[in-house]
C-alpha cells in the first residue's frame, strides 16, 4: 500500500519522500533548530517568493491551527487548490473562556468570525469530515463530499467527552452547581452564573481534574484559583471549601510550576484530593462519584466545575491516521505524527496540528503558534522534493493567572524546561505584566497567527 | 518563542485594529494642522512644545495610576521591578504618544 501510494504521489506531484532511517535523522538535526523554526524568529528565512505547485492541499478543521494553516499555505504557495473543510461559521477565542467563565470578560468578547480570517482563494466546504480514507487519499464529508487530496493538514480539534461522565449532560452547565468553562462560550458564561452564585452563597466547591491530555491543562487550575480569589474579593471565602480533586498525583506537567501549586493550593485552603477520576454525577442530589485506588467515593458538593476526558474526533480517531497502540492510543485516539515534524509516519502526505495531534504535551493555542510553523514549512518543503528541516521542540505556554490582576508566564518545551520568551519575565514568580497580556495583549497575538504573521 | 519585528507589529496591528478608522482620522487631522502650523511657521515655537509637553505629562501620570485598575487589576498585584518599570514604561509611551499627538494641535493654536 504505501509503495502504491509512494509512486502515485510521485506520479501526480513529483514529490521525493526521505526514506524512513534518513527522515529520523533529519529529524533530530531539526532539534537543535526549533527555536528558529517554530517561533518566526527574526533569523528565521521565510520563501523569498511563492512555490509553484499544482498540488491539491486540503485541511481538515478551521479552528485556529485550521485557519492559520490556510493563510500560511496560500501565502507561500502558488497555483495550489488549497481546500478547508469546517462546519463552523463562528469562531471562539478559547483562551479567553476561563476569563469569561470567571465573571472577567463578557462572552462576546471571545465570539468572532471564521469569515474574517479565511485567506483570499482557497475553498471552504461548510461540513464536517466524517471519514477520513488516507489509503485513498481522500476524506468524506457528513454530506457525503467526496474530497480527494495530495497533501492533507489535519486540524479538527477535540471532542469533550461529557458522555465519559455518568449523569453529565452539557444542558446541566450552569444549573444544579454545575459548571464547564470548555467547549464553547455559551458553557463558559452559564459556568459564570453557577460561580457568581456560589461566590455569593458559599458551601462546597469541587474543581475536577481528568486523565489524560485535555486543552488547556491550566483551565482546571485557573477557574478553581480565579473563583476563590472571587470569594476573597466579596468577602465571602469563609463560606467556601474549595477541593481539588485531580487524577495522578501532580498538579501541573511542568515540576518547578508543580511545586508551586503544591505550595499554593494549601496556602490558600483549597485542598487537594489525589487520584480521584471523575465518573459520575447525580445533579438532583448534587452529589458526585470519584474512583480512587481505595474504591468509588462521592462527594457532595453546591459548586462542581465538571472538566471531562477529551480525546480525538470520533472521524478521526477511529480512523488509520489515529495511533494504534500506545499511550496515545489508550488516551484518546489521538492522531499520530512525528513529535518533531508534526509529518504522519505512516502517510507522509499528511501533516497534522492542534489540538487533535498526539504528542506528549501542549494542547494550547501557544501550541497551535508554534506547531503550524513547522507542519507547514515541512509540507511545503514535501511538496518541493525536499528534506523536512523544521522541527517542533514541544514549545507551549500557559499565562497560569493565580488571582485577578497577577499570574504567571510558564513557558515550556518537551524536556520540561522553562523556555521564557522575554527573559526579563520570571517564570517563577507572580507578577502583574502576564496578566495584562493574557487581558490584553494575547489576544490580539492569537489573531496574528491566525492570520499567518506570526 | 522568539518574535520577529515583523511579527511584533502584526500583533500592534491587531491590537489597534478596533480603533484604527479613529486613529487614522486623528493622524489625518494632526497632518494637516501640522502643515498648517508649518505654513504659519508656529510649529516649533516655545508655547506649542510646552502645551504638547504638558498634555503628555499629564496623560503620563493618569495613565501611571489608572493603568492597574484599567487592566482589571490593583497596586496590590504589581510586584517587583519588572511590574513597576513596566507600569513606568507604558504611562511614559503614552505620554510621548499625546505630546506628539496634541503638538500640531497646540502649534496650530498659536499665534504667528
Amino acid at each position: 500500500m504505501k509503495n502504491r501510494l509512494l509512486s502515485m504521489l510521485k506520479d501526480d506531484t513529483h514529490i521525493e519522500l526521505p526514506d524512513p532511517g534518513r527522515r529520523r535523522l533529519l529529524q533530530a538535526s531539526g532539534v537543535g533548530l526549533a527555536g528558529l523554526a517554530a517561533g518566526g524568529s527574526l533569523l528565521k528565512s521565510e520563501p523569498a517568493k511563492a512555490v509553484n505547485t499544482s498540488a491539491r492541499i486540503v485541511i481538515v478543521g478551521g479552528g485556529a491551527a485550521g485557519i492559520s494553516v490556510a493563510n500560511r499555505l496560500s501565502q507561500n504557495l502558488s497555483g495550489a487548490q488549497i481546500t478547508i473543510i469546517e462546519r463552523r461559521e463562528q469562531h471562539i477565542y478559547q483562551p479567553g473562556l476561563t476569563l469569561v467563565a470567571t465573571g472577567i470578560w463578557r462572552q462576546g468578547k471571545v465570539l468572532d468570525r471564521n469569515e474574517r480570517y479565511m485567506p483570499r482563494g482557497i475553498n471552504w466546504i461548510r461540513g464536517m469530515v466524517t471519514e477520513f480514507d488516507p489509503d485513498a487519499n481522500r476524506v468524506v464529508t457528513d454530506t457525503g463530499q467526496v474530497v480527494d487530496y495530495d497533501y492533507l493538514m489535519v486540524t479538527t480539534g477535540l471532542k469533550v467527552d461529557f458522555d465519559a461522565i455518568e449523569g453529565m449532560s452539557t444542558d446541566l452547565i450552569g444549573r444544579e452547581g454545575i459548571g464547564c468553562v470548555y467547549d464553547n462560550s455559551d458553557h463558559a458564561s452559564r459556568t459564570w452564573q453557577a460561580i457568581d452564585r456560589f461566590a455569593t452563597e458559599g458551601g462546597v466547591g469541587l474543581f475536577t481534574r481528568p486523565a489524560g491530555g485535555i486543552k488547556c491543562a491550566g483551565a482546571p487550575l485557573k477557574v478553581c484559583m480565579l473563583t476563590e480569589d472571587l470569594m476573597q474579593r466579596r468577602g465571602t471565602r469563609d463560606r467556601g471549601q474549595f477541593y481539588y480533586p485531580t487524577v495522578g498525583t501532580s498538579l501541573f506537567s511542568q515540576p518547578d510550576m508543580n511545586d508551586f501549586l503544591k505550595e499554593e493550593f494549601p496556602s490558600r485552603g483549597i485542598q487537594v484530593q489525589w487520584n480521584h477520576k471523575m465518573v459520575g454525577i447525580e445533579p438532583e442530589r448534587k452529589r458526585a462519584t470519584f474512583e480512587t485506588p481505595e474504591g468509588q467515593v462521592r462527594l457532595d458538593y453546591d459548586f462542581i466545575h465538571v472538566v471531562p476526558e477529551m480525546r480525538a474526533p470520533d472521524a478521526l480517531g477511529n480512523s488509520p491516521l489515529a495511533w494504534q497502540e500506545g499511550p496515545f492510543a489508550d488516551d484518546g485516539n489521538w492522531m499520530e505524527v512525528d513529535r518533531y515534524t508534526m509529518r504522519h509516519p505512516r502517510y507522509p502526505n499528511v501533516f497534522g496540528a492542534g489540538d487533535c495531534v498526539g504528542t506528549p504535551i501542549g494542547k494550547t493555542a501557544a501550541s497551535v503558534k508554534a506547531q503550524v510553523p513547522v507542519a507547514v514549512e515541512n509540507m511545503i518543503q514535501a511538496i518541493q522534493q525536499r528534506e523536512m528541516t523544521a522541527s517542533y521542540d514541544g514549545y507551549t505556554s500557559c499565562p497560569l493567572i493565580t488571582a485577578r490582576g497577577r499570574g504567571i508566564l510558564v513557558e515550556f518545551d518537551y524536556a520540561l524546561n522553562m523556555v521564557p520568551s522575554f527573559p526579563f519575565i520570571s517564570p517563577y514568580r507572580e507578577h502583574w505584566v502576564p496578566w495584562v497580556m493574557k487581558d490584553r495583549m494575547l489576544h490580539a497575538a492569537y489573531n496574528a497567527m491566525m492570520r499567518g504573521r506570526i | 518563542m522568539a518574535f520577529s519585528i515583523i511579527g511584533i507589529f502584526s500583533v500592534l496591528l491587531e491590537l489597534i485594529r478596533p480603533l484604527l478608522p479613529l486613529l487614522i482620522a486623528l493622524v489625518v487631522i494632526d497632518a494637516i494642522l501640522l502643515v498648517l502650523a508649518l505654513k504659519r511657521g508656529t510649529l516649533v515655537t516655545s508655547g506649542a512644545i510646552r502645551l504638547a509637553v504638558l498634555f503628555g505629562g499629564l496623560a503620563a501620570v493618569i495613565t501611571f495610576f489608572i493603568a492597574p485598575a484599567f487592566t482589571s487589576s490593583s497596586f496590590a498585584n504589581l510586584s517587583g521591578a519588572l511590574d513597576y518599570l513596566s507600569l513606568i514604561g507604558g504611562a511614559l509611551g503614552v505620554g510621548v504618544l499625546v505630546a506628539l499627538l496634541t503638538w500640531p494641535p497646540s502649534a496650530f493654536l498659536q499665534r504667528s
